[in-house]
């Protein structure tokens, strides 16, 4: 061993980052590690026969055994930060075959970022191509509202506006108005009502047996708890237009010509996405 | 003894954990201070950005990351620094570390601390990309030991001498984890306390304590139970060469409740070098 006043020797050819390109392609790649030292992104690196020269052994353990805990250990490190973030579906499915979903998902869509917050932002899309899903609608549904659920968690907290935003301005204004809403706000459309099994999990309640159903959410935190709000079809719409910037005039004139609903409706909406904080500003 | 970076002695910490966050707010307990997975709070808006904030003015603050990636042959990511020094300064984090490890190559993270080749290109490479991080965040960093399970055959350098050349080489400090040092001792069949003795004191300015959990064949680090009585004999050699240096208590698997985990914290006092009246004044702090 060296001590710490030697020089230091150049560094040779990229040696170590051979290494560690060959460890990461063990460590991502499926099956056993005698499988995983012979797939192409290892032995691209290192030869599967010089493989168990490159780790010491231990008193106890062969060098692949050693680094066979270092796959054990990624595996259920990342399908535990998806069980966190997707704790419906993992109900829902059932501990083995979340595991089993969660192995394939995290071959396909390794995380590439510093943080695991965002480990299952692709999982929605990967169920559209997944085959064999036990009521894959549902499956899919409680998967896309749980990711809006963590965008909604994790969004920077805005001042709730109340009604008095409005009425600062003339009623002449009224139609130039566009409403902000909080950041910590997502819509989303779903096949089955899929919030109502996750409020049950929320409370311990045994999730109910849930029938299809068009559902218009938002999801929205509030005093740092998510909610969600279920809208009808013409409500969904109007708050659709004004999340994507439609001033009122023109968003309520749209919902009035195709018939969607009356002007003491509008209002009702409105009263309530109020009391429900659901704006963070109004303005012209 | 000192450390060279003239960082006090907070006392006894633990780290901030989200199971924790109500009692914390609510109680106001007389812990010493915390420490923060750096990570879990740099993109977060919400109800963990919230908690911090009230912490930080009650509580010293000190900053913990695991995905720094220092030994990693990938380009360093500037936009996680970025979000780094941002949150030491809105935290007024009285230091920051990581671990002397890498994370994954070609864009990928494996989130796991992986192992380095103790050789001379590793030191050569990382001291470099040390120095990097210190200067853009513009104050020292401090590497922690990690727990391995693998040793490469290559390696022409002990853990120790190596952690030691590579404060030499890039003026870092240490976070010494004493039940690492424990686990890998078990692991690769080293001198637990030869480490201890050969680590450079100046350059300690923290310490971790935590459980593991025994495998029969190899020792995994866990953080999931109460600190062995060997590791507290390690604790006590540690502060008998290093003085007396900030300690911390991580419990990660199976939390327990915060008077639990505190409770373990507090243990440290009865092994630490001085009486527990010389290491009392971080507790003012909150107390006022």
């Amino acid at each position: 061993m060296q001590p710490a006043s030697t020089p230091l020797e150049p560094a040779g050819a990229g040696r170590l980052a051979e290494v560690q390109r060959w460890m990461q392609a063990c460590i991502l790649a499926a099956g056993p590690v005698e499988q995983a030292v012979r797939t192409s992104s290892a032995t691209k690196e290192i030869p599967a026969s010089r493989a168990p020269g490159l780790i010491r052994p231990s008193r106890t353990l062969t060098p692949l055994e050693r680094l066979d805990i270092y796959r054990g250990m990624y595996e259920l490190r990342l399908t535990e930060a998806l069980r966190t973030d997707y704790p419906g579906l993992a109900h829902l499915l059932g501990e083995e075959l979340f595991e089993e979903l969660a192995r394939l998902y995290i071959r396909a869509c390794p995380s590439r970022s510093y943080t695991l917050n965002r480990l299952g932002d692709h999982l929605p899309a990967f169920l559209d191509d997944v085959d064999g899903l036990p009521r894959p609608r549902l499956v899919r549904d409680l998967a896309r509202l749980e990711l809006a659920s963590t965008f909604v968690f994790d969004e920077e907290e805005s001042p709730a506006a109340g009604p008095t935003a409005v009425s600062r301005f003339s009623c002449q204004q009224w139609g130039d108005l566009r409403f902000i809403p909080i950041r910590a706000l997502r819509l989303v459309e779903l096949s089955y009502p899929a919030h109502r099994y996750l409020e049950a999990l929320r409370i311990g309640d045994t999730p109910p047996r849930l029938r299809p159903a068009q559902t218009r959410l938002v999801v929205y935190r509030r005093d740092f708890r998510i909610f969600y709000l279920s809208l009808t079809k013409p409500a969904f719409a109007l708050f659709q237009s004004l999340w994507e910037g439609l001033p009122l005039g023109g968003a309520v004139r749209a919902l009035f010509g195709a018939g969607g609903a009356s002007e003491r409706q509008v209002y009702t909406w409105f009263g309530r996405w109020f009391s429900e904080s659901l704006f963070q500003r109004v303005v012209v | 003894m000192a450390n060279r970076f003239h960082l006090p002695d907070l006392g006894f910490g633990v780290g901030l954990r989200t199971v924790h966050f109500p009692h914390i707010l609510s109680q106001n307990p007389a812990v010493d201070w915390f420490e923060i997975l750096s990570e879990n709070f740099l993109d977060t808006g919400g109800r963990p950005a919230y908690v911090l904030e009230q912490v930080a003015e009650r509580y010293p603050v000190v900053m913990h990351g695991v995905s720094l990636s220092v030994g990693s042959t990938d380009p360093i990511n500037f936009d996680y620094l970025r979000k780094l020094k941002a949150l030491a300064g809105r935290t007024r984090a009285r230091w920051v570390s990581d671990h002397l490890c890498w994370t994954g190559v070609s864009g990928l993270n494996t989130h796991d601390l992986l192992p380095m080749p103790y050789t001379d290109e590793s030191l050569r490479h990382t001291a470099e990309r040390v120095r990097i991080v210190m200067d853009f965040l513009e104050r020292p960093v401090f590497l922690e030991n990690p727990s391995t399970y693998l040793e490469f055959s290559e390696s022409t350098w002990t853990e120790w001498d190596f952690l030691a050349a590579l404060t030499e080489h890039s003026g870092c400090g240490l976070l010494l984890d004493v039940n690492n040092v424990f686990v890998s001792a078990f692991n690769h069949g080293f001198d637990a306390g030869e480490y201890i003795d050969r680590i450079p004191a100046g350059r300690v300015v923290q310490i971790h304590l935590a459980g593991h959990t025994h495998k029969g064949t190899h020792i995994l680090d866990t953080h999931s139970d109460p600190v062995v009585d060997a590791v507290w004999a390690l604790y006590r050699r540690a502060s008998q060469r290093l003085g007396n240096i900030s300690t911390l208590l991580e419990w990660d698997e199976d939390i327990p409740s915060f008077d639990v985990v505190h409770a373990e914290a507090l243990k440290a006092r009865q092994f630490r070098a001085a009486p527990p009246s010389e290491v009392t004044h971080a507790t003012s702090i909150h107390a006022a």
